[in-house]
């Protein structure tokens, strides 16, 4: 798992490095408040759209209802007041001014007041609209300053009229009027003032219709007034006599209100009902309210029963990891302690069973291996024991024919003929023959087998030395060398890549034809990354065909007259550069020479030339 | 003969050692040659036991030549014994032997070898070592005191008694 993901993956792996303990609860509580979330507002607004609705339809409603008792209950007061003023009195003080019959009047006059609670003054008109009498001083000011335009003539006996609704110092007053018909004509006007206020019984059937937090505003045809029945209040910030249907407006501390207003024609009166949309929307804002709780509770329960779910999935799935990084690490002991029916309990004896499978097969590999480890180092053994008895014991009889062949020679010589001599030669010869082939063979033996440890090795003493051991043999074939002075250092085993110098360099020597002056030149290069060193002469070459032949063991192209030797200095070169994990070769030009090259690690930190 | 410092060689090959001798009288060394048959012979020699313990005829000797490949005690158990030994462990000794793997070249150093000789094949070059050997050991070495119970011509019950020690 070393290997992370990689730059390019990641952004679709977003959640790949997180646990399936966490994943799962993510993955199902998303949806979950999606859905939740989605589902809550749109049943809120729903919700909140029938409530507007149905509180619309109930605005015009009430609004209609509030705007027919207005009408009726002004019928009713205007029919009172005409009631009152189909008055023979008064109409005797129309007719004939005496001063009784004003007092009269005026004691009439006086009747009508106290009859009704809200009438606060009742005042005589004549027919030209002067007025005569009154019995109240409330309402002088406004009449004195001409303020009778709020007042509608009756122009019937039977029907007194309502008019504009104003205020009277902190009295919200309105005038009623009804004609006094006389014989011959009309005789003039009772106006009745009267106090708008509601009484507590109306103000609780109003209450009723309109519910607790809608308002009721009464204003007059001019819009410039307003009261809530208890006083003045604040106008609407949209002139709503002019409106039709539901409109929608803000007002202070409130908010957002909507509203519906009726001109109560021919009475000079408006009413407006007005319900705060807050108060509206409430029952959709306590509904969506409830509604996030509950979904906050459903993906709660859900977070943790996913996340029990993760658990339950992932814990078996870690412990499977650990088990299988136990048994990574060569720990083979460990169960899978996962007691289930499920897939997840089948998955992990499956594991155990794989790992107990697996731990057989290891064992018996180890053991095999084991066995085949002795197998090979007896084998090594028995190879050593061999080239350490060819190298005691097989010498000692080729000393013994050498040394005593010599000592005839020398001892006895004068006793042997020609022939004796030779023959006593011949045995000398070839027991020095023997005796190379032995040291070779145990030159190889030991190149094949021996523990090379590898390290910096400077080429050129080695180069230097090898010379040195073949100094006898270059002066005997006055040999001229020319040695690259700037050898690189590789890594090698300093005593075998003497050898293998030397090997080289003696080979190249012993090639060249005895008329030709033998030319010897070493250098080295860079190849592929590697320092190939090259050790060139000027010898007899070797064909194509046999340059593949010359690095094995006993491979010869000459018999031993021509050029003597074992057949093992080149396949020596070959094993010990190969153990030293390089390659040898050769390039040749038959007749003209041989250039042979051996590859090896450079020396760590050489410079790259 | 008994004159001069004695020269033990250690050799189980009856050839080399007549190789050897000859090699000796052809450079004419003057020092006289005693042998050793095989490692138990060696150390006994060297103990002066039994046949040995007549020192007029088996003088303890100032340089040991040591062939590694003996019957019964091997040189290098040779070798480790004279190491091992108070009186003895200064004697010089020079392996001459036929191996040439470095594992008996570096146990023989390790055990306290002078020198590690390889015999070489033509007598030539045998003849070439000995000369050498005298030249080095017998000309310019300067030989270490060997005192432990070895009294020069002492009394042979002495000599008996320190070789066992």
């Amino acid at each position: 798992m070393a290997d992370s993901p990689t730059g390019r993956t990641a952004p679709r792996r977003l959640l790949a490095g997180i646990s399936i303990e966490y994943k799962l609860p993510l993955l199902i509580s998303v949806p979950i408040v999606a859905v939740i979330v989605a589902s809550s507002f749109a049943t809120y607004y729903k919700v909140r759209q029938n409530a507007f609705t149905a509180a619309r339809e109930r605005l015009d409603s009430v609004t209609d209802q509030l705007a027919s008792m207005l009408r009726t209950s002004a019928g009713q007061v205007g029919a009172a007041v005409a009631k009152a003023a189909a008055n023979d009195t008064l109409r005797r003080f129309l007719e004939t001014a005496t001063p009784k019959n004003r007092l009269d009047a005026l004691t009439a006059m006086r009747h009508m007041g106290p009859v009704v609670e809200q009438v606060i003054d009742v005042e005589l008109w004549s027919p030209n609209r002067e007025r005569l009498l009154e019995t109240g001083t409330q309402t002088a000011s406004i009449v004195s300053s001409g303020q009778v335009e709020g007042v509608q003539w009756s122009a019937q006996v039977d029907t007194g009229l309502v008019g504009r609704l104003q205020l009277s110092g902190d009295s919200l007053i309105y005038p009623v009027s009804a004609l006094i018909q006389g014989h011959g004509g009309p005789l003039g006007y009772v106006v009745q003032w009267r106090r708008a206020t509601s009484s507590p019984k109306s103000r609780q059937a109003t209450l009723q219709l309109i519910g607790s937090s809608g308002s009721l505003y009464v204003g007059n045809d001019r819009g410039d007034f307003w009261t809530d029945l208890l006083g003045q209040a604040a106008k609407p910030p949209v002139d709503v006599r002019s409106t039709t249907g539901i409109i929608t407006y803000q007002r202070p501390q409130i908010g957002s209100v909507m509203a519906a207003a009726r001109t109560l024609a021919p009475l000079p009166w408006v009413v407006l009902v007005e319900f705060p949309e807050r108060v509206v929307a409430a029952p959709a804002t306590i509904l969506l309210r409830n509604l996030v709780l509950v979904g906050s509770a459903l993906v709660v329960l859900g977070l943790i029963t996913a996340w029990f779910l993760g658990r339950r999935i992932a814990a078996p799935l870690r412990d499977l990891t650990a088990a299988s990084a136990a048994i990574a690490a060569g720990d083979y002991s460990r169960d899978v302690a996962v007691h289930r029916d499920d897939e997840i309990g089948r998955l992990a004896a499956t594991f155990t069973t794989m790992a107990h499978r697996v731990h057989e097969a290891h064992t018996l590999l180890e053991d095999q291996v084991r066995a085949r480890t002795a197998e090979l180092e007896e084998r090594n053994d028995e190879l050593e024991a061999f080239g350490y008895s060819i190298s005691h014991d097989l010498r000692a009889p080729l000393r013994a024919m050498q040394g005593f062949s010599q000592a005839l020679l020398e001892d006895c010589g004068d006793r042997l003929d020609a022939m004796g001599r030779e023959y006593a030669e011949r045995i000398v010869a070839g027991a020095k023959r023997m005796d190379e082939l032995i040291r070779d063979l145990l030159a190889y033996s030991r190149v094949s087998r021996a523990e090379l440890k590898l390290v910096r090795v400077p080429l050129t003493p080695v180069a230097h030395s090898a010379l040195a051991e073949l100094s006898g043999a270059l002066r005997a074939r006055h040999a001229s060398v020319h040695l690259d002075e700037a050898l690189p250092a590789v890594m090698g085993h300093p005593a075998t890549l003497s050898q293998v110098l030397t090997n080289l360099l003696g080979n190249g020597l012993k090639f060249v034809p005895p008329e030709r002056t033998p030319e010897l030149r070493v250098h080295a290069e860079r190849h592929n990354g590697l320092v190939r060193l090259w050790v060139e002469d000027n010898g007899i070459g070797i064909a194509p065909e046999h340059q593949g032949r010359i690095f094995r063991v006993f491979e010869r192209l000459h018999s031993n007259d021509d050029y003597p030797g074992t057949g093992i200095g080149l396949a020596i070169v070959r094993k010990a550069v190969e153990r030293m994990g390089g390659q040898v070769g050769v390039e040749s030009n038959p007749g003209h020479g041989s250039r042979f090259w051996v590859e090896l690690q450079p020396a760590a930190g050489e410079a790259q030339t | 003969m008994n004159s001069g410092q004695v020269i033990l060689v250690v050799e189980d090959d009856p050839n080399d050692v007549l190789l050897i001798q000859r090699a000796f009288g052809k450079a004419r060394i003057l020092n006289p040659v005693r042998t050793a048959s095989n490692g138990d012979e060696a150390v006994a020699y060297l103990s002066g036991e039994g046949l040995f313990a007549d020192r007029e005829v088996y003088p303890f000797p100032v340089l040991v030549l040591l062939d590694l490949k003996l019957p019964r005690r091997s040189g290098l158990e040779v070798l480790g014994w004279i190491r091992s030994q108070p009186g003895l462990k200064r004697l010089p000794i020079v392996v001459l032997t036929s191996s040439k793997e470095s594992i008996d070249i570096n146990r023989a150093y390790d055990l306290g070898a002078n020198s590690y000789l390889v015999k070489p094949v033509g007598f030539d070059s045998l003849l070439e070592l000995v000369k050498s050997l005298e030249v080095y050991w017998m000309m310019l070495n300067q030989n270490p005191d060997i005192t432990l119970g070895w009294p020069a011509g002492g009394a042979h019950a002495d000599a008996g008694r320190g070789g066992e020690g």
